[in-house]
């Protein structure tokens, strides 16, 4: 804590720092640094032991001024070494917030102080006097004073250190009997007592229900503020990421051009058109990731626009497999795909079909398919499934590859996530290909997951549902099953 | 996505800017102080060099990015006149070694199978490439990777993108190192780490 480099000395140090501490928290309302390691929670805490001392520090200045008060009454000897001994402990007690545990040392202060109000009570004159309602209500302020500093479980004890003090009192005082025997005062002896009864609960609870409440503000502000840093440290890895994935293309950019400026004339057409054409590529390349960055930028900002239709979906998942182009993702994952080509098995029967924009799906499965690729040896076969499921359908993508750490599954589909795995390894990406999946899956009405044992070799099984349209006519009939050869089209 | 703000996006020029000219810039210096020009050639590069320019020497290059590897392979045919051989990833570039007996290796960090220190500590370890110059052409931009590529025993670490013009220059550079100032690089390094 940060108080246990300040240890005060003397008295006079002391009262300084505690002055000091209570302007510190007046005039900078709550001092919560996002860069440090301390919690919310405990900035709390902090707060809490200098309302503490602040209390020790008022109930010492009203000491002092009834010392004084008592001195020039001259009192009796006893009382007046009474009055005048307070001030002291007061100031000792304050000394021990800065050494020892703060809120203890306030506790026991408390028990203290209320200790000797019962001891003057259960002394006092014979007779229901002034001094005996002060001091109830002096217990009042005390549980009061519970609530504000202390932890939850000091209000009870102190409600039923006051309920105790009335019971004793009551018990043997001389005049509850006269009045239980109905005295001419019996209505407001036990009307008093009544009444400070009803004051210390209902004290009590306003008391715990504010700090409850105080707490949870506390805590909910904690986990806020502990996600912030969580999305920050995420966006960190992904500037990282993306400062490392447009490194290359820039550089084949620039080098292409640079060669064609210090190349003289005299070089031949054909490696001057060769150059030219790389430098187009890698443009490409730098445009497409920029595109794919702002395309999460841009579903981070509002619903996708969709359409929603009746979808064969054989037919839009045989369109996708045709049509994949490694190029158009430029994913340097896919880079080692090679001229190797994938058996890529579709169990989808022709006749079902679902409710989805058509583009979307086609993006939807083209990044699956992507991350099957990438993260899967290269002769391992991919299969596509589809099945009912009630009012929905669920497609599924299954590889054979290095498979998903069950505990990192969840995580897996929020924006720039990326898995500790894939960051220290050498397949390359930006953590936005899966959040895009959901943002869309979603917005056409659907879910999607990933089922994964994270073994590698055993793979994992990519899933989203989408709801179910009254299926077609088959006009011919077709092989459920049906095996594709899926090839990188060559740069 | 919330806009970057402005701190985060300070940073990222921050960097951007620091490794593309800030690092290269202190390699250079580093590699000056240590340059001494033929006095460090090695006796057999020095024969090369001073009786036939026309033999070329061997680089090979190992990266697993097409684009860069095609550009780079130009580059050095086109303007430094050297033969280039080229190797997709980690194991084919230990193969690409003992069959091409390249004079100068330049080598990227991540890559498919072995990275690319893993690379360089295998050829220095091995006493017949233990002299061969090597030089890192990585985009990982962080202190903590050029520290342990150097540590690793590379004569340069060139942050991504660099001129091919630099590239050049500092090829030239990694093969007039002679095996004691490589010897007193590493030696500093362990002493200042």
């Amino acid at each position: 804590m940060r108080n246990q480099s300040q240890r005060p000395v003397t008295a006079r140090a002391t009262l300084l720092l505690a002055i000091q501490e209570v302007r510190a928290i007046v005039s900078s309302p709550f001092r919560y640094d996002e860069n440090s390691q301390a919690t919310l929670e405990a900035e709390e805490t902090h707060r809490r032991s200098a309302l503490a001392r602040l209390i020790i520090l008022m109930l010492l200045v009203v000491e002092c001024v009834v010392a004084v008060l008592l001195g020039a009454l001259r009192s009796p000897p006893l009382v007046d070494l009474c009055a005048i001994s307070l001030p002291f402990c007061s100031l000792g007690a304050l000394r021990l917030t800065y050494v020892w545990r703060p809120m203890l040392v306030t506790a026991l202060y408390l028990a203290g102080s209320m200790l000797l109000l019962t001891l003057q009570t259960v002394a006092s004159s014979t007779t229901l006097t002034v001094s005996t309602v002060l001091i109830l209500a002096l217990l009042v302020v005390a549980v009061f004073i519970t609530g504000l500093v202390l932890p939850p479980w000091a209000i009870p004890l102190t409600v039923i250190f006051g309920l105790g003090l009335i019971t004793i009192t009551l018990a043997t005082h001389p005049d509850t009997v006269s009045a239980a025997r109905g005295g001419a005062q019996s209505h407001v002896w036990f009307g008093t007592f009544g009444l400070f009864i009803v004051l210390f609960l209902l004290v009590g609870v306003l008391s715990w229900v504010s700090l409850a409440s105080a707490r949870a503000g506390v805590r909910t502000a904690a986990r806020a503020a502990q996600r912030e840093r969580e999305l920050a440290d995420l966006k960190d890895q992904f500037i990282i990421d993306t400062n490392h994935e447009l490194r290359t293309p820039i550089m084949a950019l620039y080098g292409n051009v640079e060669m064609l400026a210090s190349l003289d004339e005299a070089v031949a057409p054909e490696i001057r058109a060769r150059l030219l054409t790389r430098a187009l590529e890698s443009g490409d390349r730098v445009l497409k990731l920029l595109r794919s960055i702002l395309d999460a930028s841009s579903l981070e900002a509002g619903v996708p626009d969709i359409t929603l239709a009746p979808v064969p979906l054989r037919a839009a998942v045989m369109e996708a497999l045709q049509t994949f182009d490694p190029n158009e993702f430029d994913d340097p994952g896919l880079e080692n795909l090679g001229d190797a080509s994938r058996d890529v098995t579709v169990e989808i029967p022709s006749s079902v079909c679902v409710q989805a924009d058509v583009g979307r799906l086609r993006q939807v499965l083209l990044n699956l398919l992507t991350n099957a690729l990438k993260y899967s040896a290269d002769e391992s076969p991919i299969v596509i499934g589809a099945h009912e499921a009630g009012p929905m359908t669920q497609i599924t993508l299954r590889d054979f590859g290095l498979g998903v750490p069950p505990a990192e599954a969840s995580k897996l589909f929020q924006r720039f996530v990326r898995l500790e795995r894939d960051i220290a390894g050498p397949t390359r990406g930006t953590g936005v290909g899966l959040f895009i999946c959901r943002t869309l899956v979603e917005a056409m009405g659907g879910q999607i997951g990933v089922e994964s044992r994270g073994i590698a070799g055993e793979g994992s099984t990519f899933w989203f549902t989408l709801p179910s349209a009254p299926k077609v006519a088959i006009e011919q009939h077709q092989e459920d099953r049906i095996t594709a050869k899926l090839s990188a089209i060559p740069r | 996505m919330t806009p970057l703000s402005t701190e985060s996006a300070l940073r990222l020029a921050h960097l951007c800017t620091r490794n593309a000219f800030g690092y290269i810039g202190q390699v250079c210096l580093a590699n000056l102080a240590a340059e001494q020009p033929t006095a460090f050639l090695t006796q057999e590069r020095h024969a090369i060099m001073a009786n036939d320019p026309q033999v070329s020497l061997r680089i090979l290059v190992i990266d697993d990015d097409p684009s860069l590897t095609d550009l780079i392979s130009d580059a050095l045919s086109l303007l430094g006149k050297y033969t280039v051989s080229v190797a997709r990833n980690g194991e084919a570039g230990l193969e690409a070694i003992t069959s091409f007996a390249p004079d100068c290796v330049v080598v990227d960090v991540r890559m498919p199978n072995l990275s690319g220190y893993q690379v360089v500590r295998a050829l220095r370890g091995d006493p017949t490439t233990a002299q061969t110059p090597i030089i890192m052409l990585s985009a990982l931009t962080q202190d903590r990777d050029k520290l342990i590529g150097m540590m690793s025993g590379a004569d340069a670490y060139l942050v991504k993108p660099i001129k091919m013009a630099d590239l050049l220059a500092a090829i030239k550079r990694a093969l007039r190192l002679s095996s004691e100032s490589r010897q007193q690089r590493q030696r500093q390094l362990a002493d200042d780490n």
